[in-house]
């Protein structure tokens, strides 16, 4: 038996009554002003959707009464006292985390059909003529990727500049995510106060009215997974 | 609690498993991010389903077959 971690809440305790993995019974494990959210599990659980599903649904039932952290599908501790240990080692920073979601939940979004309304591509002279030695086809084709990914990542930019007069008014903060492939969707996080959600729905609505060439899909609120990440050193400060 | 506003409800699914495992505090010390199990190729599989984009980067990430666990100590 060890112990699966959903999240950490800003409160020793609380009095949501709500279900775990293997339906066991979420119980806070206190540390000063925070705890962290935990039940039995008898073994490791794997990836699969319904699993997912339950990790996010005890965060949400916590989320109605406290701000939340919520940790990485997956994470499992030995027992409470290591757990105590941990949040102990990292209240400062969990506390600061605690302190910039409260009251705020996050929106995906995902932005399809960049291409069509970026940049024009930049034109790459594509001589694969055979006459060429191996060597410079290899280069030319080098060169030839590196300007589709430079295209992508134009693309992408001047599509996030195209929506964020629309969005970032009703967000606290946002994460985009560039870089992509041009068959994959350009990933944005907005972490949006509750009381602004309304707010923001009507903010993509409008980017989608403004937009028309985009394929805009918004699904939320979640967790703000996107808005607390520490790791090693960064959590330990 | 969770709402679509554009597509289906394949699309939050896409959403919520990219976030749930890809992100969210990581506790280090004595914690882990244990997967019974599971090797990349499978995670791979799952995760397709929610972004081709992500993964794409666990692949270009990780070796083959290397368990998930490994995920925290390389990023």
């Amino acid at each position: 038996m060890m112990l699966y971690v959903y999240g950490v809440v800003d409160s020793p305790q609380f009095s949501a009554a709500v279900s775990g993995h293997e339906e066991a019974i979420v119980f806070p494990v206190a540390c000063g002003d925070l705890a962290a959210a935990a039940s039995g599990v008898s073994c490791a659980l794997e990836p699969q959707v319904q699993n997912i599903w339950r990790h996010e649904q005890v965060l949400e039932v916590l989320m109605q009464e406290h701000a939340v952290l919520p940790l990485r599908f997956g994470t499992c501790v030995r027992d409470v006292d290591t757990l105590s240990h941990d949040l102990q080692r990292r209240r400062p920073a969990l506390l600061e985390s605690l302190a910039r979601v409260r009251g705020k939940v996050e929106f995906a979004l995902r932005v399809a059909g960049i291409m069509a309304a970026g940049e024009s591509p930049v034109i790459c002279r594509d001589d694969t003529a055979s006459s060429l030695l191996p060597g410079t086809r290899y280069l030319q084709a080098k060169a030839k990727i590196f300007h589709e990914q430079a295209n992508i990542d134009a693309a992408a930019r001047r599509v996030r500049s195209m929506l964020e007069p629309d969005l970032d008014g009703a967000a606290v903060a946002a994460v985009w995510e560039l870089g992509g492939k041009a068959s994959a969707p350009l990933i944005a996080s907005y972490l949006v106060a509750r009381d602004n959600i309304p707010q923001f729905i009507h903010a993509i609505d409008t980017a989608r009215g403004d937009h028309p060439a985009l394929d805009i899909t918004c699904s939320g609120p979640w967790a703000p997974y996107s808005f607390v990440s520490m790791r090693g050193a960064e959590a330990e400060r | 609690m969770s709402i679509a506003l554009g597509h289906e409800r394949d699309v939050a699914i896409a959403d919520l498993l990219d976030r749930a495992l890809n992100k969210g505090v990581v506790l280090s010390g004595e914690a882990t991010i244990s997967l019974a199990g599971v090797d990349l190729i499978y995670v791979g599989l799952k995760v397709l389903v929610a972004s081709y984009e992500t993964a794409s980067r666990i692949r270009d990430k990780q070796p083959l077959a290397a368990p998930l666990s490994d995920e925290r100590d390389t990023q």
